[in-house]
């Protein structure tokens, strides 16, 4: 009896504990709440959608006092092709740092500080010491090692496996772009760190070197990785912490992430670690994990937010999130870290200040989160295709700001940090000296287009990414002309079927690794037209848009001839509009012909005609051209002239004061 | 001995108002060379809005991407517009020095302020003027340069570090030092011109020197009558951008009430300038003008 008593003590007890931790925790923390829909860090319905080619099990420790990691790497890769081969190809992409030679250095200046390589202490494949070869498989430079190979003893037939064997150390660099530690704190920021296998297709390896401005391509697959830290140090990662041990020396993060193709994390002792959760529709939670320099706190709820918007947008108009976590890292000022994509992380940072209408750090935030959808899920080649990421991760960002941030107004500054809404136009020595303040807010599309303008015609978006000759025209190809495509598809076919195209493109490429053509082809499938002329002249080619309305003539008393011209190369399919006193008349034109008249027949009063009224093709160069007015119009010139006569009096002023 | 700057400001506004009508000269000359600077530009406007319908747009509110599309389609002109102003403001600056000589002149002496004084004085001091503009303007470029050094310093200073607080401060006593130089040089500038119009002398590096030590002996009054008629400057464009701010951009006649602000607002900033050099004027007639000694002879 006295037993039993014991018992039901005991049994009690512990469910009253139990139910007390329980409750505490879903109080106090809510991250260990309904996590059951997830199973290694994704939604369990997404699981088997998967196909995981290579799996990545590291023990990595940070040694802050000599700024090094010392790691153990295995990885088991899966010939999940139908082709046989006899080599594995690795990128070693920590080695973009180890010269002031290498590809990566052609753009970047790297001093010693800035420098390191993964030392290699024992690499095994199939549990046999093996050698590595490094090469250059796109651009020739003797000094560039961050690609290798291996060959095999023997084929790898489909669906085999593969194992290899990494143990190496790698000092931590003060960064200079991306990977490495900050100067003024102690940030590591530890990605493009471990050897990681290349992506073999329709029998070819694909591992590209690690060249400047550029990302990556890797296959998917789960990485466990566990983290040893000083134990003051907070951690941060791709993934889901499933054990933290900490003890008197050190921290021990064990990390797991399935269906991801690649893995960061972050070491700090000074960070503020802030928490809050989103709830798709379904009820099931997403982790939100905030880690903010302690001088940015006051910026916490704006990034928490912004992430909530990115999340709400992607999950109404694209598809849902399905990992389980996603991390915002804001970097400190002296990290080159910052505005940079990882699965389920990101880096972002923000000026010392940054009011709300000046979009910043939201604009950034988004745009980094946009990448967890275009690099993280639908894993295109970023080496030759970046358009299908960096194109549609500024489209979707501007769309987010345009939905949750509508205000954001243009802005210099002075003093190097103090934002002034307005435009400078001419400042010297930091003080301006022709200038407006004025609230002018940002159209959409106006931010690509500025860049846009500096290089029309040098690149197509269709250009391999790695070959466009310059900074700029990789830039304007790849980020600005894509968003500013996206925006005129979006504009000519309607913003719904726009996003029904991108749920679709979501749904069928979802941890996939698709190609320009399979983005085309589905526009295409959901188009009610033909609309390879869109394709022709703006993905493929570099051509210039300007349509110009030249005349409007009155033939007859109730007869208007309007005279449309193409100045430029390129061909876009065009509204005509007439506008009278009473109503708006429109005619379609395909916009091929140099110039075409248009016949009209109104017995109201004519206004004006305009080509393009609804300014759907955001890459015409001018839209002042696009309408025509039967009577001159001198008001705006005359105000802006006034405006800026104004302001040259000023100036003279300031600057005759020296006499 | 004028003791307080009340008294300085009543006789300097007193002064200034007494040759009111050289503002209008002033303003006539101001006008005109921003004329010249404002007819390509408007020309531009025109060629590009004339018959757009964005004109009708820009008269309620500003198009921002129009505004880019605008610079990008007319970049070659638009990048000659900074050295046409540098050019036209170097023009201006001389013109300026001319006027100044005849400013002093006309303040100098009260009851002589003809336009026959003002021209016979700016063509009297206009050599020996246009020798203190060019030492001020290597002053100037000196300063400048200096400030340009101290930027460079503190960008290394702070690269690799997280003060940026500091940094923002340590920036903005930088500009604030900037400006002390500015308005130091401009002060030894414009006494070197006072003291060599009023003592008629040639020799402009001795009255720099001199005007540097008058500055120096007489500093805290020198600099807060500067200051007070910088402060006094300042409150123009606030008033003027108070009021602006609720005047719409239509109808016409809005523009019309703007655009006589703001030749209010440049009326007034010239008589800023004149008071300027009304008061330092004074300020070195009085301060410059020799102390007679009395002798007390102690009664017996």
């Amino acid at each position: 009896m006295k037993k039993l008593f014991i018992l039901i003590f005991l049994i009690l007890f512990s469910g009253i504990l139990y139910f007390y931790e329980n409750n505490f925790e879903s109080y106090q923390n809510f991250d260990v709440q309904n996590t059951s829909v997830y199973f290694k860090g994704i939604l369990k319905s997404e699981y088997d959608k998967i196909q995981s080619v290579a799996n990545y099990y590291i023990d990595v420790e940070l040694i802050p006092h000599e700024n090094q990691i010392n790691v153990k790497e295995e990885i088991i890769w899966i010939n999940k092709t139908s082709f046989y081969t006899n080599e594995i190809h690795f990128h070693f992409y920590a080695n973009a740092y180890k010269n002031n030679k290498t590809l990566f250095a052609s753009a970047f200046n790297l001093e010693k500080e800035n420098q390191t390589e993964i030392k290699i202490k024992k690499f095994n494949v199939d549990s046999k010491p093996s050698d590595l070869i490094f090469f250059q498989p796109e651009i020739p430079n003797p000094y560039d090692s961050t690609v290798a190979k291996v060959i095999l003893d023997k084929f790898i037939k489909p669906n085999d496996t593969v194992k290899i064997y990494f143990e190496y150390s790698l000092i931590i660099p003060i960064s200079v772009k991306r990977f490495g530690r900050a100067a003024g704190r102690n940030f590591y920021f530890v990605s493009q760190w471990f050897p990681k296998v290349g992506v073999f297709e329709n029998g070819k390896w694909i591992c590209s070197q690690y060249h400047p401005y550029l990302n990556f391509y890797a296959d998917f697959g789960e990485y466990n990785v566990n983290i040893k830290v000083p134990e003051n140090y907070i951690v941060a990662s791709t993934g889901v912490c499933k054990e933290k041990i900490v003890n008197e020396k050190f921290t021990l993060y064990k990390i797991t992430q399935y269906g991801v193709h690649d893995f960061a994390w972050m070491a700090s002792d000074e960070i503020i670690h802030k928490k809050d959760f989103y709830n798709r529709k379904d009820g099931t939670p997403i982790f939100i994990n905030a880690y903010i320099q302690p001088e940015n706190e006051k910026y916490s709820e704006r990034y928490i937010q912004c992430v909530k918007y990115c999340l709400e947008y992607f999950e109404n108009y694209v598809g849902i999130y399905p990992y389980q976590t996603i991390s915002l890292i804001d970097v400190p000022h002296s990290s080159a870290s910052g505005g940079m994509e990882y699965p389920t992380l990101f880096t972002v940072h923000v000026n010392l200040f940054s009011p709300k209408n000046t979009g910043s750090p939201e604009y950034l935030t988004a745009h980094e989160f946009a990448h967890q959808y275009f690099y993280g899920i639908i894993a295109n080649n970023e080496v030759y295709e970046a358009w299908l990421d960096e194109g549609f991760a500024s489209y979707l960002s501007t769309k987010i700001m345009y939905r949750y941030y509508p205000n954001i107004l243009e802005n210099f500054k002075i003093l190097t940090f103090i934002p002034v809404y307005g435009i400078n136009f001419l400042s010297f020595n930091d003080i301006p000296l022709i200038y407006t303040v004025a609230d002018i807010p940002i159209v959409e599309g106006s931010n690509s287009a500025k860049d846009y303008y500096k290089n029309l015609t040098i690149g197509s978006i269709a250009d391999t990414s790695y070959k466009q000759p310059s900074r700029l025209s990789y830039v304007v190809n790849s980020y600005d002309k894509p968003e500013l495509m996206l925006l005129s598809l979006e504009r000519y076919l309607g913003f719904d079927k726009m996003m029904k195209i991108l749920q679709e493109y979501f749904d069928r490429y979802k941890y996939k690794h698709p190609k320009s053509e399979d983005f085309i082809n589905i526009v295409n499938k959901n188009c009610n037209e033909d609309i390879s002329w869109f394709w022709e002249n703006i993905f493929y080619n570099s051509k210039i848009f300007d349509y110009r309305i030249t005349s409007v003539k009155k033939v007859s008393s109730n007869v208007y001839h309007v005279l449309a011209e193409r100045l430029e190369d390129g061909i876009f399919k065009n509204d005509i509009a007439l506008f009278t006193d009473k109503d708006t008349l429109y005619q379609k034109w395909d916009g091929k012909e140099r110039w075409k008249i248009f016949e009209f027949r109104t017995d109201n009063k004519v206004i004006a005609a305009e080509i393009d009224p609804q300014r759907k093709n955001l890459l015409d160069i001018n839209f002042a051209n696009n309408s025509f007015t039967l009577e001159p119009r001198y008001w705006a010139s005359i105000s802006i002239a006034l405006r800026w006569f104004f302001w040259i009096q000023n100036a003279l002023m300031m600057l005759g004061s020296i006499g | 001995m004028i003791k307080s700057i009340n008294e300085i400001l009543i006789n300097s506004i007193r002064a200034v108002s007494h040759n009111l009508k050289f503002v209008i000269l002033f303003w006539f000359t101001n006008t005109a060379f921003a004329v010249v600077l404002s007819v390509p530009i408007y020309n531009l406007l025109l060629n590009d809005l004339k018959n757009s319908l964005i004109s009708d747009k820009l008269n309620f509110g500003f198009d921002y991407f129009w505004y880019l599309q605008f610079r990008n389609l007319y970049q070659i002109p638009l990048d000659q517009i900074p050295w046409a102003i540098y050019t036209v403001a170097g023009i201006y600056t001389i013109i300026q020095t001319f006027y100044l000589g005849g400013l002093i002149s006309v303040f100098n002496q009260f009851n002589k302020n003809h336009f026959v004084d003002f021209f016979y004085g700016g063509v009297k001091y206009f050599f020996r003027f246009f020798k203190v503009l060019l030492v001020s303007v290597i002053f100037y470029s000196i300063a400048f340069l200096l400030n340009d050094l101290l930027g460079d310093l503190i960008t290394i200073v702070f690269r690799n570090t997280e003060f940026m607080k500091i940094e923002f401060i340590i920036r903005f006593l930088r500009y604030t030092f900037l400006l002390f130089l500015i308005g130091i040089i401009t002060l030894i500038s414009d006494y070197s011109k006072i003291s060599l119009a009023l003592k008629d002398k040639t020799k402009v590096f001795q009255e720099i020197i001199y005007a540097s030590n008058f500055i120096k002996n007489n500093f805290s009054i020198v600099f807060l009558v500067f200051l007070f008629i910088a402060f006094l400057g300042a409150l123009g464009p606030v008033v003027y951008n108070l009021i602006v701010i609720e005047i719409p951009r239509t109808p016409y006649y809005f523009l019309a009430i703007s655009f006589f602000l703001q030749q209010m607002l440049i009326i007034f900033r010239l008589l800023i300038r004149m008071l300027f050099c009304s008061s330092e004027v004074i300020l070195f007639k009085d301060l410059a003008a020799g102390v007679v000694q009395t002798e007390e002879k102690e009664e017996i």
